[in-house]
């Protein structure tokens, strides 16, 4: 099912951020929203994913078993290691676990950082949880907010190769300002500042 | 020099104490005014080899339990429904301030209008306890992540898996130190309102007819037996809140 957005305003205070924004993201297909910061890309995730209430328009298309979304920050429970974090979003299946280990370990993770928790992770580290958390949680829409920022060429390279087999056939709005980005995901794209 | 571990660090440094206590006695050498350490635990010994000591102690626990459990649910539920609703924190605010100033001897004088005194302890508890957890309660809950509730919110967490991945870890360490005091307060306070109230049986019972009788060796033995009482249970309630920290770990 498309994500449809319709004449969507959001401001804060006197200060608006969408006004009137239109778009049709298509059902199981990466859009790349790139633009200048402040134009409004994480307003809009924050819209689709519920946390915020518009000043207007509508959204249809968000699944009613909720989304998979990674943040512009980590947002991860800091005395959690990082199977825990996973394990605490992802519902007990038989092979949850072994699912968790082999993400786990195909974005570097492994060894001792299995056993610490993720407060003592770098930066770097803990963005690749947060990467594993939404792709593998099991919902036809994924938003993604820079989620390879911070990440060095190696390690974006192995994120991006974990990460394209678990968006094909979902429909994901990949907030970023590098346009690697949309080429890397064969990604539609939608520049939200007009330029 | 070799360092010394903690726990016989500690044990010399009650034992000071003890020495301290000793030679006071010794100097003062009129036990009617201070009993000398030997003499209150030869007392106690004499003492929990009867029934009436265990009775007396049982009847004393179950009653300061009882108001401190009271008010550790209350203070919890309260803070949380404070929590949620800013007018319920508003409403509650000036009656807890009001509850953590007036003095004990006012609230158990009130109470013993209300109540009967074999209830006053509970009460007691209750009044002295409910507003050091609410308060603590809240502040933990004023320390969870709001990020990490939308993240929750989002990946639509069961209430179980929200409450110890996200808020129980953010929350626990303030509520713990709430509960940590608070069992200490509602020994102190408890006893107190039983002195006043004289309830049958109890201990503060005994601490009055000690102090009637200017049994000064028996005053310090059940004001010794209380020390005990007290400490273990909060080391039980320590034990208890280590255990609940662990159901963090996913």
């Amino acid at each position: 099912m498309d994500l449809t957005i319709q004449n969507l305003r959001k401001a804060y205070g006197g200060h608006v951020v969408l006004d009137g924004f239109s778009h049709v993201f298509p059902d199981g297909r990466v859009t790349a929203v790139e633009g200048r910061s402040g134009c409004g890309k994480t307003t809009l995730l924050r819209l689709i994913a519920g946390l915020e209430k518009p000043d207007g328009g509508t959204i249809s298309g968000v699944p009613e078993g909720g989304l998979a979304m990674m943040f512009q920050e980590d947002r991860l429970p800091p005395q959690l290691t990082a199977a825990g974090c996973l394990r605490a979003v992802l519902k007990r299946t038989p092979d949850r676990d072994a699912r968790i280990d082999a993400a786990l370990r195909e974005l570097g993770l492994s060894g001792d950082a299995l056993t610490q928790p993720v407060s003592a992770f770098s930066g770097g580290m803990r963005r690749r949880v947060a990467l594993a958390r939404a792709l593998l949680f099991p919902s036809p829409l994924v938003l993604l907010d820079e989620p390879f920022k911070g990440l060095d060429a190696a390690t974006r390279d192995s994120a991006v190769a974990f990460a394209r087999p678990l968006l094909a056939g979902r429909t994901a709005l990949l907030v970023t300002h590098d346009p690697a980005d949309a080429a890397a995901f064969d990604a539609l794209r939608l520049r939200m500042d007009g330029e | 020099m070799k360092k010394l571990s903690p726990g016989l660090r500690a044990a010399l440094a009650a034992a000071f104490w003890l020495a301290v206590w000793q030679l006071l006695a010794t100097a003062v050498g009129q036990p009617i005014l201070l009993a000398s350490p030997a003499a209150t635990l030869a007392r106690l010994w004499a003492l929990v080899r009867t029934a009436d000591f265990w009775r007396s102690l049982l009847f004393t626990l179950g009653h300061i339990l009882s108001g401190f459990a009271l008010a550790a649910l209350a203070g919890m539920a309260l803070a949380m429904l404070a929590g949620r609703f800013a007018l319920v924190s508003e409403l509650l605010s000036p009656l807890l301030a009001a509850m953590r100033s007036v003095p004990v001897a006012s609230f158990v004088i009130a109470a013993l209008i209300w109540v009967p005194s074999r209830r006053l302890s509970v009460l007691i508890a209750f009044v002295i306890v409910l507003p050091v957890v609410y308060a603590g309660t809240l502040d933990g809950i004023r320390q969870i992540d709001p990020r990490l509730r939308e993240m929750a919110r989002v990946f639509r967490m069961g209430r179980w898996n929200r409450l110890r991945a996200v808020d129980l870890p953010a929350a626990l360490p303030s509520v713990a130190s709430a509960l940590s005091v608070s069992i200490g307060l509602a020994w102190k306070s408890g006893v107190a309102a039983e002195v006043i109230g004289i309830p049958g049986g109890s201990i503060g019972e005994k601490l009055y007819r000690a102090k009637v009788y200017l049994a000064t060796p028996d005053l310090f033995a059940w004001t010794l037996a209380i020390v005990f009482a007290s400490a273990a249970c909060a080391k039980l309630l320590r034990a208890g809140l280590k255990k609940l920290a662990e159901i963090e770990k996913i």
